[in-house]
């Protein structure tokens, strides 16, 4: 009889636990998804293409002010400031491309300042995806030298909505590319290429080891991916911290491109670039406290060739932004030739083989293609995906999605700071902990009177 | 199966405060039914840090203003409006101005419950309670200039450029006027 009514209790207890817990576990992921888990604003890499120009004096040339979207983004406003050497350069047009309209203009003393907002026939805004042009500036040579079209980092933005936060407008730049002029004159383009200096990290002033966890920033890992006209530099650092890089077809260098997100991946496109031509660069992270600044060895890189096809697995790259990330990453593709020149207007078509994510269809961005892989768990899992052009396999990438990962970062102020969360988040947590208490004495209560 | 009634009331109790929960975090709309002594701001500039808000109280049914003030702006994102609102009005209406922003008004009953919470449309240049072209003329003729103007600078982030440029351009509307039509006061900090 002892044995019948204790066999009965458990049931009905294991019964209702499984269903309290349940429902509890499913209320909770629901509440925190809704207010942690938020889509990441789409980041934007502005440049001058191309990012190289030899020209000679008194001759015009073209240059395309053009941003690469890292995913479909609702632009409204965007501007440019732009310096360069006035008495080698001189700027005889700037025409805005079809969607767009010139809101105010000027030019001074080698400083051009420039502001589109989309025409009336677009509305306010403008949806745009991939490696956009907004306008096209012709210049004409003065006489010999080099002249930096310089960006500014500060004054050139690109005022995109926030979909997550009541479309409240946010400034979309995350990195500007300068470009180099070269009049009347040839730079060594083929000059050998030596890879003699190496990696140094070199504190500034003698604080460094206080400041830092772990010892100095590190350069952990760097991996190209070569197109036609442009280079995707992927760069994992030991903590997450903007960096520059700086590339050009002489060891001089010349042109830079920032990325200013705060990361330990990063990942930097290059654009602008000459097929089949050799070029440099060199990689510096300087920590945001100014307390490291890390130079790469001077390093090259040569790009290749476009071709029609057909698409070879073996010659085919495919690279991950990040191998772990908290909820969505972005995943590019190389799909090549057998003489491992880019395939352009490859449909490439991305499919999970184990995990549960979902996956955008692949953009083409400027001779490399990109998909989004997104977890669909709240928890952690792993994931692996398998990349294919028709029927070829080109490849596959496992993903560690993790939503407590946690950026290790050099110790600073900030990050001292005591952790205080939302309002909403600790009315969440006090909610669930009170249901939990409740349930608690509940269960003991019903424990007792069986 | 007084037990399983047991289990049942348990399950209720999650699920109507999951319910509560989930309702509690979400945006509630512009006007409120139930007024909360806690004012929140939510969409806007993480740079946009007003110190202080111009606030008139204002009885619904007597049409007695019993506040009109600057009160401050707690944590650039809150206003404890609970000091301002007599205990004796049932049903009060709140007229708020914020720097750069159009001023907006909210009806709601007493006693005065959950925060209250809206979303300020910016773009204000002008100051005269509307977002109209001669905002954004203002500031299209203050870009790029350093340091920046002040009343131009909607986002306060140190620059006037196409974030401005882009509030002014999407929040083209005429804001709530005060209850005796005048115009409202400064509320630059």
């Amino acid at each position: 009889m002892t044995s019948r009514r204790h066999s009965t209790f458990s049931d009905r207890f294991l019964l209702s636990f499984l269903v309290i817990l349940t429902v509890l576990l499913l209320a909770g992921s629901a509440i925190l998804q809704r207010i942690v888990f938020k889509a990441d604003q789409v980041s934007t890499a502005v440049f001058l293409s191309p990012a190289t120009v030899n020209t000679s004096t008194q001759t015009e040339f073209g240059s395309s002010w053009r941003a690469d979207f890292s995913a479909l983004a609702t632009v409204v406003t965007v501007q440019l400031e732009l310096t360069y050497d006035p008495a080698l350069l001189e700027l005889t047009q700037a025409i805005p491309t079809e969607q767009w309209q010139t809101k105010t203009f000027s030019q001074t003393g080698g400083e051009l300042r420039w502001v589109l907002v989309p025409t009336e026939s677009e509305g306010l805004s403008v949806k745009v995806r991939g490696i956009v042009e907004f306008g096209k500036l012709t210049f004409k040579s003065l006489g010999d030298g080099l002249v930096t079209l310089q960006l500014s980092q500060a004054n050139t933005q690109i005022a995109a909505l926030d979909p997550d936060d009541g479309f409240r407008p946010y400034n979309a730049v995350s990195s500007v590319q300068n470009s180099v002029v070269t009049i009347g004159g040839t730079l060594a383009a083929g000059e050998n290429i030596q890879l003699d200096q190496a990696e140094t990290t070199a504190p500034v002033g003698e604080t460094v080891e206080e400041t830092t966890v772990g010892g100095p920033q590190r350069l952990l890992s760097q991996e190209l991916m070569i197109g036609p006209d442009s280079v995707l530099a992927f760069i994992r650092l030991q903590y997450a911290s903007p960096l520059k890089i700086q590339f050009g077809q002489t060891r001089a260098l010349g042109s830079v491109v920032e990325a200013t997100s705060l990361s330990r991946f990063q990942v930097v496109r290059l654009s602008g670039l000459t097929p089949g031509t050799a070029y440099f660069y060199q990689v510096t992270v300087d920590s945001p406290e100014k307390t490291s600044h890390l130079t790469s060895r001077l390093q090259s890189f040569q790009t290749n060739g476009v071709s029609d096809g057909p698409v070879v697995a073996a010659t085919s790259q495919l690279a991950l932004a990040a191998g772990i990330a908290k909820k969505s990453v972005l995943l590019y593709a190389s799909p090549r030739d057998a003489a491992g020149n880019t395939v352009t207007s490859a449909p490439l078509m991305a499919k999970i083989v184990s995990g549960s994510a979902s996956t955008t269809p692949f953009i083409d961005s400027g001779g490399h293609q990109q998909t989004a892989i997104t977890s669909e768990l709240a928890g952690a899992q792993k994931v692996r995906v398998q990349v294919f052009h028709q029927t070829t396999l080109l490849g596959e990438r496992t993903i560690a999605f993790d939503p407590n990962l946690a950026e290790l970062q050099p110790e600073s102020a900030a990050s001292l700071a005591p952790f205080q969360p939302s309002r909403t988040i600790t009315l969440a947590l006090a909610g669930i902990g009170l249901l939990i208490l409740l349930l608690g004495w509940l269960f003991i209560r019903l424990a007792r009177a069986k | 199966m007084r037990n399983f009634g047991r289990v049942l009331v348990l399950v209720g109790i999650v699920v109507v405060g999951a319910v509560v929960l989930w309702f509690a975090q979400r945006t509630a709309p512009a006007t409120e039914t139930s007024l909360a002594p806690i004012l929140e701001l939510r969409t806007l500039p993480e740079t946009y840090c007003p110190k202080q808000a111009w606030l008139i109280v204002e009885g619904a049914k007597s049409r007695t203003v019993t506040t009109d003030q600057l009160v401050p702006v707690a944590d650039c994102r809150r206003l404890d409006l609970s000091g301002y609102i007599p205990e004796r009005l049932k049903t009060v209406t709140v007229y708020i101005k914020l720097p750069s922003a159009l001023g907006f008004s909210l009806t709601a009953q007493q006693p005065l419950a959950a925060p209250l919470i809206y979303s300020p449309q910016l773009g204000d240049v002008t100051g005269d309670n509307s977002i109209d072209a001669a905002d954004e003329t203002a500031v299209l003729t203050k870009m790029f200039l350093s340091p920046a103007d002040p009343a131009a600078n909607i986002d306060q982030d140190q620059t006037v450029g196409a974030l401005d440029l882009a509030f002014v351009r999407l929040n083209q509307a005429v804001g709530v006027s005060r209850p005796d039509n005048q115009p409202w006061g400064a509320t630059n900090d």
